[in-house]
């Protein structure tokens, strides 16, 4: 058996029913759980640095909006969305020791076991606990108002924001936010794109508001 | 990965439609390089489209420098030809790739 098929039997035997017991389902390597309409996410992903004698992962959490989701594009409304489709997201390092990365190792050896136990403390520790927290709008809103957001540039930060502001309000928080967009990105490119989003955002049949 | 000269990029960029992120995070867009150092981004919205019209110059190292004369504002995004000939930008922190139109 290849590390590789070693792996895949590692997240399928060990991991799965870890996570099946917290309402989660697997697809892959990926682990979504339902939160109302949102998705709390878990992916395992493998580094080019793996080889057919060993693995190496990382793990990525996600949550994702189907409000923000829905605001933004339509069309394109998936309800097993991605990693990268979701609307936060922390490395396994940023759990630990705010550093971004932090890899696994899988060989097939017998010291797997302490992968495993290292894998399930962080999950039930660090990581459920925070997906918990994170995974409605109106967490993920407060976490992007405190201007704390690791991994997005300000333009990110932005966007997002404005649009959970849209969907769940303050209603009165979103024109500052948008006047900051324009004044963030006037003179650059990215002024079209958030012109176009402010346009999109405002336009009728869009969510109103709800919250206060 | 190549990191472009000017003359690489002068003509029409259109998004890569295959770019889902780029797509979900920054729209469809066309990119118009002129000869003259002048670019129009236009990003096409579901009813109306968002020009923006901006002077630029490539610096050593694929960094494209933009400014907009009515607002002025320096810009430096990091800019890649990939091996597969399309435009890489990382506009706001999020990679987009783009395809020659012209």
């Amino acid at each position: 058996m290849t590390a590789q098929e070693q792996f895949t039997q590692w997240v399928r035997g060990d991991v799965t029913p870890l996570l099946k017991g917290r309402g989660f389902t697997r697809s892959g390597q990926i682990f979504r759980a339902p939160r109302g309409e949102n998705r709390m996410l878990i992916a395992f992903q493998k580094s080019v640095k793996s080889s057919a004698d060993h693995v190496v992962f990382t793990a990525t959490l996600g949550v994702w909006s189907h409000r923000v989701a829905q605001l933004d594009r339509p069309g394109e409304m998936n309800q097993q969305p991605s990693i990268d489709q979701c609307h936060w997201t922390r490395r396994r390092g940023e759990l630990l020791s705010e550093q971004p990365d932090h890899w696994w190792t899988l060989t097939g050896t017998v010291r797997d076991a302490q992968v495993t136990q290292d894998v399930a403390q962080l999950l039930t520790e660090r990581a459920l606990p925070l997906l918990s927290q994170r995974s409605s709008d109106e967490e993920l809103r407060d976490v992007r108002l405190t201007g704390n957001a690791p991994g997005l540039t300000e333009f990110q930060r932005l966007m997002y924001l404005s649009s959970l502001l849209r969907s769940v309000g303050p209603a009165p928080a979103l024109g500052p936010v948008l006047d900051e967009l324009r004044k963030e990105t006037a003179g650059t490119p990215l002024n079209s794109i958030a012109k176009a989003h402010i346009s999109r955002l405002m336009s009728p049949g869009k969510h109103e508001c709800t919250a206060t | 990965m190549n990191a472009p000269r000017r003359e690489d990029l002068v003509g029409v960029w259109k998004t890569d439609p295959t770019d889902s992120k780029g797509i979900r995070e920054m729209g469809f867009a066309t990119l118009e390089f002129g000869h003259d150092g002048k670019l129009l981004y236009t990003v096409h919205g579901r009813d109306t489209d968002q020009v923006s019209v901006l002077t630029y110059k490539v610096e050593d190292g694929g960094w494209l420098v933009t400014d907009q004369p009515s607002a002025p504002k320096l810009e430096r995004t990091r800019t890649t030809i990939t091996d597969d000939g399309k435009l890489q930008l990382e506009f706001g922190g999020t990679p987009t790739r783009y395809i020659r139109a012209t």
